[in-house]
Formats: C-alpha cells, sequence, structure tokens
C-alpha cells in the first residue's frame, strides 16, 4: 500500500510541478495597492474560531447560580420556574446545488490516454523543488480552550463553639453559621464542648440540573469530525441513598464523518441516483434519557456514581456534504435536511461521574459518557457512536 | 537581466521597476500554487495578487541570503504567502466545497505535440486534486506537493495532527478510488 501512495504522489508531485496555465497576471491591477494599505480583493481575515459553544457553555455555567436562587426562595406556593435555553448556532446552509457539467468529460479525455497507452508513472522520482528552507509557518496560536476549573470548593467547617462548664444553667446562643443549639434545661446535662449534631436530611426526593458539554461523534469506529455540544436539563429521583432514576431532556449538535459503505439512503424514483464516496455532516438532536444512577462511593462532601440508561431521539435537522457520482459525474454537494424523525429506544447511555456536594442540597457533576446506538438515524441509517463529557450542577428539592 | 539580489533589494526599498519585475517573472508560479488549492481561476488570480500586496510590504523583514541562494529562497518564500493566502480565503468561506466545471481556456495548451498527451493527464490530475473536499485538498497539497509535515499543516491550518493526517488520507483513497473509476469506466467503454 506505501509503495502505491509513493507512486501516486510521484505523479501528482510531477503533475504540480509541470501543468500549464494561462498567466493572468496585470499589474495595472496591483501596482494601486502598494502605495495604500487596501488589498485588491477584501483583506482575508482568517475567521476567529468559532467559540459559539464555549461560550454558550460558559453563559450557561454562570447563569446557573441564578436558577439556583429560585430554589432558596421559601414560598406556600412555589414559583413557577423558567429555565433559560440557548438557541441552536442555526447555520444557513445552500440547498441542494445543481449537478456539476463537463468536469467529467474533461478528466476521461486525458486520463483516457493514461489507461489505453499503459502510460505509467515509472520514471526516477525528481526531487520536488520545494525551496521550503525558508518557510516558516505562521505564528502559532494555540487553539483557544474553554478551559474551565471546577471552582475549589470546600465545605466550610462550622466552627465549634467551646463553654466553659459551669454548674449553673447556660444558654448558648445560636451561632453565626445558623447551627441552632439547644438551649439546657434543668434535667439536660451536655457536655460542654459539643453542639448537638443534626439529624441527617431526608434522602428520597426529587433533584433538578442542568448539564453541558463537548461530544464528539463517530460512524462505524471511522474516526472523529469536529467536536459537538450537548446542553440539557436533567430531572432526578433518589430512591435512597445509593439509587437514582433520572431523566431529562437534551440538544446535542452532532459532527461527523462516513465513507459511503456506511450510509444507506433509500433510493427514491425520480431522483438522480447517487453513489456516496464520503460524506461530512452535522444533525441537530433531541434526546430524552432514562436512566438509573448509582452511587459506588458516597460521603459529605463527594460522590462517585454510574449511570445506565437508554435514550430516545428526536432528529430535528441534519446537513450533509457529499462526495458523490451523480448519474456518473462526480461532485460535491451539500444537502439539509428538515424532516423530523423520532428513534424510540434509539440507544443505551453509559456513564460514570464524579459529583462534589457544595453548599446543601447542591452538587457539580463532571460526567464522561458513551451514547451506543441500537439502530441507524438519518437519512443515511448511519449508526453514530457519541462519547462525551457533561458537566452540570443539580439542587435538590426535597428537605 | 539584473541580477536577482538587485531586484529583491529593489523590492525592499518598495521601487516599482523592480516589484514589477518580479511580479511579472514569478506570477504564474504563484498562481499554479494557488490554483491548486483554489476551485476557480479567477479567484486564484485575485489570490494571487492579494500574495504579490503581501509580499511586496513584506519585503523588507526578507532575508535573501546569498547570491546562489537568493532566488530559491524568493519563491519559497513566495510560495510560503501563496499557500496562506489561499487557506485564509478557504477559512473564509469556511471550507465550502465548490462545483462546477473549470473553463478549457485556463489551460496553457500551447505545448509541442509529442509533450501534449503528458500535458493533458497532468492537468487533468490537478483537476482531481482540485475536486477533494476543501479541507483534504489543502492537506494533500501541503503535505504530498509543498513537502510540509504533519505538524507544520496542523499549526497552520489550526487542526490536530491526527485531523490532518486522517484528512490525507481520505484525500489519498478519494484520489485512488476516482483514478480506478475512470479506468474501470473506459476499461468498459473500450
Amino acid at each position: 500500500m506505501q509503495h502505491v501512495d509513493d507512486h501516486m504522489d510521484d505523479l501528482f508531485r510531477k503533475a504540480a510541478e509541470n501543468y500549464q496555465l494561462k498567466n493572468g497576471n496585470n499589474w495595472d491591477k496591483i501596482a494601486p495597492y502598494l502605495t495604500s494599505s487596501a488589498t485588491p480583493t477584501a483583506a482575508a481575515v482568517i475567521p476567529k474560531k468559532n467559540n459559539r459553544p464555549w461560550l454558550i457553555l460558559t453563559i450557561l455555567l454562570s447563569l446557573s447560580p441564578l436558577l439556583l436562587i429560585t430554589f432558596n426562595k421559601e414560598k406556600s406556593t412555589p414559583e413557577p420556574q423558567t429555565t433559560e435555553r440557548k438557541n441552536s448556532d442555526r447555520k444557513t446552509i445552500d440547498p441542494i446545488q445543481s449537478p456539476a457539467n463537463g468536469i467529467q468529460q474533461q478528466i476521461t479525455t486525458g486520463l483516457k490516454q493514461l489507461a489505453t497507452n499503459n502510460i505509467r508513472q515509472t520514471q526516477t522520482k525528481d526531487p520536488a523543488k520545494t525551496a521550503s528552507t525558508a518557510i516558516n509557518p505562521g505564528a502559532a496560536n494555540n487553539a483557544t480552550e474553554l478551559n474551565q476549573p471546577i471552582a475549589d470548593i470546600s465545605v466550610t467547617n462550622m466552627p465549634v463553639q467551646t463553654v466553659n462548664p459551669t454548674n449553673e444553667r447556660e444558654l448558648l446562643t445560636q451561632t453565626k453559621i445558623n447551627t441552632t443549639v439547644s438551649p439546657w434545661t434543668d434535667n439536660d446535662q451536655h457536655s460542654a464542648a459539643s453542639i448537638p449534631v443534626k439529624k441527617s436530611p431526608e434522602i428520597r426526593g426529587l433533584y433538578l440540573g442542568v448539564l453541558a458539554g463537548p461530544q464528539w461523534n463517530q460512524v462505524e469506529g471511522q474516526g472523529y469530525n469536529k467536536t459537538g455540544l450537548n446542553i440539557g436539563l436533567i430531572a432526578g429521583f433518589s430512591l435512597n441513598k445509593k439509587l437514582a432514576i433520572e431523566s431529562g431532556i437534551s440538544y446535542s449538535k452532532k459532527y461527523y464523518y462516513s465513507n459511503g459503505e456506511h450510509f444507506h439512503m433509500k433510493k427514491n424514483p425520480g431522483t438522480p441516483v447517487m453513489k456516496v464516496i464520503s460524506l461530512e455532516g452535522s444533525s441537530n438532536v433531541i434526546e430524552i434519557p432514562t436512566k438509573i444512577k448509582y452511587d459506588l462511593i458516597d460521603n459529605k462532601k463527594r460522590e462517585l456514581f454510574i449511570t445506565a440508561g437508554l435514550s430516545t431521539y428526536l432528529l430535528t435537522k441534519e446537513n450533509n456534504q457529499y462526495y458523490a457520482l451523480v448519474n456518473g459525474t462526480l461532485q460535491n454537494s451539500t444537502v439539509r435536511y428538515d424532516n423530523r424523525k423520532t428513534y424510540l429506544v434509539g440507544g443505551m447511555n453509559l456513564s460514570a461521574g464524579y459529583s462534589i456536594h457544595l453548599k446543601k442540597k447542591t452538587d457539580i457533576r463532571i460526567e464522561p459518557y458513551l451514547q451506543i446506538p441500537f439502530k441507524g438515524t438519518g437519512v443515511g441509517s448511519m449508526r453514530v457512536t457519541t462519547t462525551g463529557l457533561n458537566i452540570g450542577i443539580t439542587r435538590s428539592l426535597h428537605k | 537581466m539584473e541580477p536577482i539580489i538587485n531586484i529583491i533589494q529593489g523590492c525592499a526599498r518598495m521601487e516599482h521597476k523592480c516589484q514589477k519585475l518580479v511580479y511579472e517573472k514569478y506570477f504564474g508560479f504563484a498562481l499554479k500554487i494557488v490554483f491548486r488549492y483554489i476551485y476557480r481561476y479567477e479567484k486564484a488570480v485575485d489570490i494571487a495578487n492579494d500574495g504579490f500586496v503581501k509580499l511586496f510590504r513584506s519585503f523588507d523583514s526578507f532575508v535573501s541570503g546569498s547570491d546562489e541562494d537568493a532566488e530559491k529562497i524568493l519563491m519559497g518564500y513566495i510560495k510560503k504567502i501563496m499557500i496562506n493566502a489561499s487557506i485564509d480565503e478557504l477559512r473564509k468561506n469556511k471550507m465550502t466545497p465548490e462545483i462546477g466545471g473549470i473553463p478549457e481556456d485556463v489551460w496553457d495548451m500551447n505545448s509541442k505535440t509529442d509533450e501534449a498527451d503528458q500535458m493533458m493527464i497532468y492537468k487533468d490530475l490537478i483537476l482531481l486534486i482540485k475536486q477533494l473536499p476543501p479541507q483534504y485538498r489543502v492537506v494533500f497539497n501541503m503535505y504530498v506537493i509543498d513537502g510540509y509535515n504533519h505538524l507544520e499543516i496542523a499549526e497552520i491550518m489550526k487542526i490536530s495532527v491526527g485531523t490532518s493526517k486522517s484528512s490525507l488520507s481520505r484525500a489519498r483513497t478519494l484520489l485512488q478510488k476516482s483514478i480506478k473509476k475512470i479506468e474501470d469506466s473506459i476499461a468498459c467503454n473500450m
């Protein structure tokens, strides 16, 4: 395989060196610009890296305390809770392009001679005169990364109030950190140095949260494409100290790549016959997971947990960029599909996570996960496996 | 013909006469580089012109080296600027592929008769490169033809080394398939 690659590389190097192009120089066109700061065409500005997904994540995480404030208000009737949902990064994609004309015939004419005369490039490899010794790539700009370390939270220890023992009754006042200490009575004799320990809170109950994070998708193990995004809400119910049931709803933007052999599109009569060689695409998916959460380790400060469950997917939009043979002509085309489709029990979720207990009832969790599809999705019925990392904040509603 | 080192020094002094000499001598070389990256001929001409403007504005920082190496280093410098300008243009358009044919009149086929067949083959191979999806096209051009390694490609294109390698592999697969499909279709017709 390597020698085939080398042979092909030699072929293309020779072609690049020797092919002839019409000379389109026009000094008068650029001369005026050599005395001004403008350029003949619009300045080629390197577009900023698309930081929108990270910006959404940052905004979401920074707004999450505001969401939690609503839980702190003690009222007889609960306030209606509102949540913010960011709109997806909707790009306007060109509709299907008309088929290419002519380029296939151009290629056939020249390579026909290559095939019929059994011309093979067996000439000795000419050293490519790249003159690249003076080439210095532009200054590297490290890709900006969202680097959001989890806040170093430490549970503030409640200071212990020490009281000098006396034979007389003493009243211990309430401490600044809301530690209510029962006043001594005639019948009670407490150790002066200890503070009564509060009862552990009730374990069963509802909790809600938000989560977000990056994800990476691949089709049949062909490798990852761009980083996608997942944002969502979770709702859970703790059955006991170890076990909980979780559900929720989340929005995912998935990016993937595939060879044509893994793309199986239904052939509609009347449409051009298309043989897909490869494609790159993206899809917008709403996911509704249902899973069981089990705490492996759970102490007052942190917990380690695993989850397993099933997910239902609602595919709302798909956008594919095809490199295909259409009626025998090679072409690139971009197609957007807006048909919604639901995949009940479309896949399985597995995850393991680490959670830190912040103030009472609030947890922050980091949870890497894996989604394994049961069936193919989208117009090409491709089985997309997803790995990702969710960072979330949950708040217990029970006492 | 004036020595190249003098022309380079004239360009550093922003002398139009020297700039014009450099432009007219190396425009074809630059355009051939850009045309491998940019699909449309007219756009490639614009990008090449942009590249020359950037070249002449940055000549004061150009180090020509010894007299013997001056031309080689200059061509390398032009190549670097043209490649960067092409990649900037492709990124500005978010690496969106273009479709449609390439007009026949962009090719200069005024060669001797015995080389005409070879020229046609070279032209067709370049067309195959141009038909690749933009990211694969860039990586293939930079690695196979222009001699960059994956680390340099990753740095310039702001992608990972893994992405660069996989793009190259996919580009090669597509090119091999394209060549094979055409040969098969020709064999069927014969």
